[in-house]
């Protein structure tokens, strides 16, 4: 096959594979997380200490597990605001019933449930009724809040006795690692292989590349978007468990500002809040940094003050970043 | 004082070449270019005191690129545009708009939540002494100019309440407030029915007439420049091929004028169609945009589609694709009736579209070439849902080896390909699905010559060797002509006529297109 230098546009990148460009992404999003990693035992001997690795590995876990969904979400070029919110109704669904004697195979599956409905809710609404994903899903986190204070009558919910049954969920190890590390691990090698491996993966990406062109290549559009939501769904109420699990209480609140920590994960992670670019591997390095951040801010006494301060900053960064690389790509 | 008159006329003489009396706009000479592209070529354009200039040309032809020129909105290469015997030394869009130069486009460029009275004095509200907006004095400004004009549209409606072609009086009321003395209206026809027509061409009457207004009219449609103008242009490849009075030319000549070139491009041998019939659609109608539309193609037929824009033509291919919705009419693929109200149904029987824009609706840009091949149909790559690298590796090699795609490799991002490749990923894809009825949409728009030639070669091929069938959308005559079996002239949202593609000429096919 013949190539000339007048087929490859002056200035673009097109010697460059795109797995080798997001491989190239990607070690540098590594070269952060080394970094960080250097500053923290710099900072902390006590960083590597294995309760603290274990402490650090958790965080990521929890709210990587919700992350994952939402680079589901927005690979599609949508947005999902309300996986704090569905957190909080399966939390305290969750607890009552745990404390009413249901069995916990069966509260499981109802809580799972719980965020498969809601995912569902929110495809409707953007599918059938066209809404935008971002008002769409604002007016169900709202809602959603509202539902759990309601069912919860704003109070905490205890497990009471089944509290210890419970409590492998979030609490547990598995060959010395905490057993919400080995979900996150699961969760992150299915979507990887799914995103990368898979028809539906592929239709993902096309679906938030161009969605029009994908509907005209005959890709079923609105399947793919109700999928997406459905997997952020039911991702978050996973997330719900773990919590209640470890926390042995079921509380209203919970997973309130969780969509934001999501999506600064995910965007950090290097996925285009355009849509089409982007994937797993660079979420669960997002969610590394953005706990190892906190990490070192926490060893360092910084008030926590002060951390929402530099950890906007961080977003913005990231973001910044992004928008610039797309201009200059168009 | 004799000789500063004197000098005055000589200066005039100076500036115009023509002995008409009181022209209002010169454009000498002007030249445009564009990377790639030279839109207007050498051209040079009159507009008398009152007078109503029209201009026609094909799509593509200048006509724009000459109003932009006027508007300020681009700046020529070349040439100078005279306004009232006074070269305008620095064109901007400011200074065009301060020597009353008005351009009204087809896509209005209105605020559609205000009020009529605040558009037409958008920009430019009065104040009151406190600095906010003198509220009844625009109301009162609004009202004395409709009324002027004679013009029954209320200042305090909204514009998303009113009419198109109220729309347009707003916009001719804005000009006229601003004291506009050339008011450019970029193809008004075609947004607007015949009554709002008719009432149009009064207004236009009465302002060049008793207010000494000029009009520049641009259309598509030959009948108008023969009820409403005085002089007509004619452009053709960024150049004016003829400019006259109106009364010494006639439709005949102006068809002429407007297609006037050789073939020149070469085509592939044609192959004559098998006699089954492909694909019949019938009585096709989506409301006041495709009326009534029937034809049938056979198998290894290459049935052409032309029309001006906005007749309909892509319109009809997405509307058989399932891009759009119908809402009466029937589909039959070989014979069976097939109800397709997506793309995937299509795509299910065996229609693929390729649209008109690649960018915006064909192509996945940031994806890689693979990707976009077997988007469409990744069943056959995988299994059970499971994506086999090396089997979707070979497939897509091939289609790059065969048809030839110049591509560093196949994971290369669609965006950095050329035109023609970029085209050939988008057959790619239909071929790879399967595809048999091939819906292609100006197949050839934005491609090199020599990709062209190898789209065209491929059709050919496709349909003499697998008997596929093409519909095949394009407004470039040539291609039209030297590709097609049949051809289908569109106009308005109706089939205006099927001709034999052998034989035709351009100025059959643009005889029916227009309206006359």
């Amino acid at each position: 096959m013949e190539i000339t230098a007048r087929d490859v546009a002056p200035g673009s990148v097109a010697g460059i594979s795109r797995r080798m460009r997001s491989w190239a992404q990607g070690i540098g999003l590594l070269w952060v997380l080394l970094i960080l990693c250097g500053v923290a035992i710099y900072l902390s001997p006590s960083f590597l200490q294995t309760g603290n690795l274990l402490n650090v590995g958790r965080q990521v876990a929890l709210f990587g597990i919700v992350s994952v969904g939402m680079t589901f979400v927005i690979l599609t070029r949508g947005i999902d605001l309300s996986v704090g919110s569905i957190v909080g109704v399966t939390s305290v669904s969750a607890a009552m019933m745990l404390a009413a004697g249901v069995s916990i195979p069966i509260v499981v599956l109802a809580a799972l449930a719980i965020g498969v409905l809601f995912g569902i809710f929110n495809g409707v609404g953007v599918v059938v009724l066209g809404m935008p994903p971002f008002i769409m899903t604002l007016g169900t986190l709202v809602m959603g809040r509202g539902i759990a204070m309601t069912i919860a009558d704003g109070q905490p919910k205890s497990l009471g006795s089944a509290a210890d049954g419970f409590h492998f969920l979030g609490g547990g190890f598995l060959l010395g690692i905490p057993v919400p590390i080995w979900i996150f691990v699961a969760i992150v090698a299915v979507a990887y292989f799914v995103l990368r491996h898979t028809a539906f993966g592929r239709q993902v990406y096309a679906v938030g590349s161009n969605g029009e062109a994908a509907r005209l290549a005959g890709i079923n559009v609105p399947r793919v978007l109700m999928s997406v939501y459905v997997i952020s769904g039911l991702l978050s109420s996973l997330t719900a468990l773990i919590f209640v699990s470890r926390l042995t209480v079921g509380e209203p609140t919970a997973g309130t500002n969780l969509e934001l920590e999501a999506i600064s994960i995910v965007v950090i992670g290097g996925t285009s809040l355009f849509g089409g670019e982007g994937g797993v591997v660079g979420t669960v390095i997002g969610a590394a940094i953005i706990a190892l951040m906190a990490n070192i801010l926490n060893l360092l006494g910084i008030s926590p003050f002060t951390q929402q301060i530099v950890k906007g900053a961080i977003i913005l960064a990231a973001v910044g970043f992004e928008v610039m690389r797309h201009r200059k790509g168009r | 004082m004799t000789k500063a008159l004197f000098s005055l006329q000589r200066e005039n003489d100076f500036s115009k070449q023509t002995a008409a009396p009181a022209l209002v706009l010169e454009m000498r000479r002007i030249h445009k270019r564009f990377p790639g592209v030279n839109a207007l070529k050498d051209v040079s354009f009159t507009v008398s005191h009152g007078g109503v200039h029209g201009v026609i040309g094909e799509n593509g032809a200048g006509k724009s690129t000459l109003m932009r020129v006027l508007s300020g909105a681009y700046i020529a290469d070349e040439g100078e545009v005279v306004v009232d015997g006074k070269v305008v030394p620095s064109p901007t869009p400011d200074a065009m708009l301060r020597l009353g130069i008005a351009v009204i486009y087809q896509e209005l460029a209105q605020a559609p939540h205000l009020t009529v009275a605040e558009n037409i004095f958008l920009g430019r509200l009065t104040k009151t002494k406190l600095g906010t907006v003198d509220w009844p004095g625009v109301r009162e400004g609004a009202r004395e100019v409709l009324g002027r004009l004679g013009f029954d549209v209320s200042p305090e409606a909204r514009i998303d309440q009113i009419s198109v072609a109220q729309r347009q009086m707003v916009e001719i009321a804005k000009a006229i407030a601003r004291d506009a003395r050339i008011i450019v209206l970029d193809e008004p026809s075609a947004v607007l029915g015949d009554s709002e027509l008719a009432h149009l061409f009064n207004i236009i009457r009465r302002l060049s007439r008793e207010h000494g207004v000029s009009f520049i009219y641009i259309t598509h449609r030959l009948k108008e420049l023969f009820e409403i103008c005085d002089d007509v242009t004619v452009m053709r490849d960024g150049e004016v091929v003829a400019s006259t009075p109106i009364d010494s030319t006639n439709t005949g000549e102006l068809i002429r004028h407007m297609v006037g070139r050789e073939l020149k491009d070469v085509f592939p041998k044609r192959v004559e169609p098998r006699s089954e019939i492909r694909l019949r659609v019938s009585n096709l109608t989506r409301d006041g945009i495709l009326d009534n539309i029937s034809f049938d193609v056979r198998r290894g037929e290459i049935l052409g589609v032309c029309g001006l824009a906005g007749s309909g033509r892509t319109e009809v291919l997405r509307a058989i694709a399932g891009a759009d919705r119908i809402d009466a009419g029937s589909v039959e693929v070989d014979g069976k009736a097939v109800s397709i109200d997506t793309p995937q149904k299509g795509l299910a029987v065996g229609i693929g579209l390729l649209p008109e824009d690649r960018k915006t609706e064909g192509l996945f840009l940031d994806q890689s070439v693979g990707f976009n091949i077997t988007v469409s149909k990744l069943g056959l790559v995988s299994w059970r849902g499971l994506i086999r690298p090396s089997s979707e590796n070979s497939v897509v090699s091939r289609f790059i080896r065969q048809m030839r795609i110049k591509t560093p490799a196949a994971g290369t991002k669609v965006r950095t390909l050329s035109g023609g490749n970029q085209q050939k990923c988008g057959i790619a894809r239909q071929l790879h699905a399967g595809n048999e009825i091939l819906l292609v949409d100006e197949p050839t728009r934005g491609v090199d010559v020599a990709a062209k030639r190898e789209i065209y070669d491929l059709l050919v091929e496709l349909t003499a060797t697998r008997g596929s069938s093409v519909v095949m959308v394009s407004s470039e005559l040539p291609e039209i002509l030297g590709l097609c079996h049949r051809i289908l002239v569109m106009r308005q949202g109706c089939v205006a006529a099927i001709l034999e593609g052998p034989g035709a000429t351009e100025e059959q096919i643009m005889s029916h297109a227009v309206w006359h």
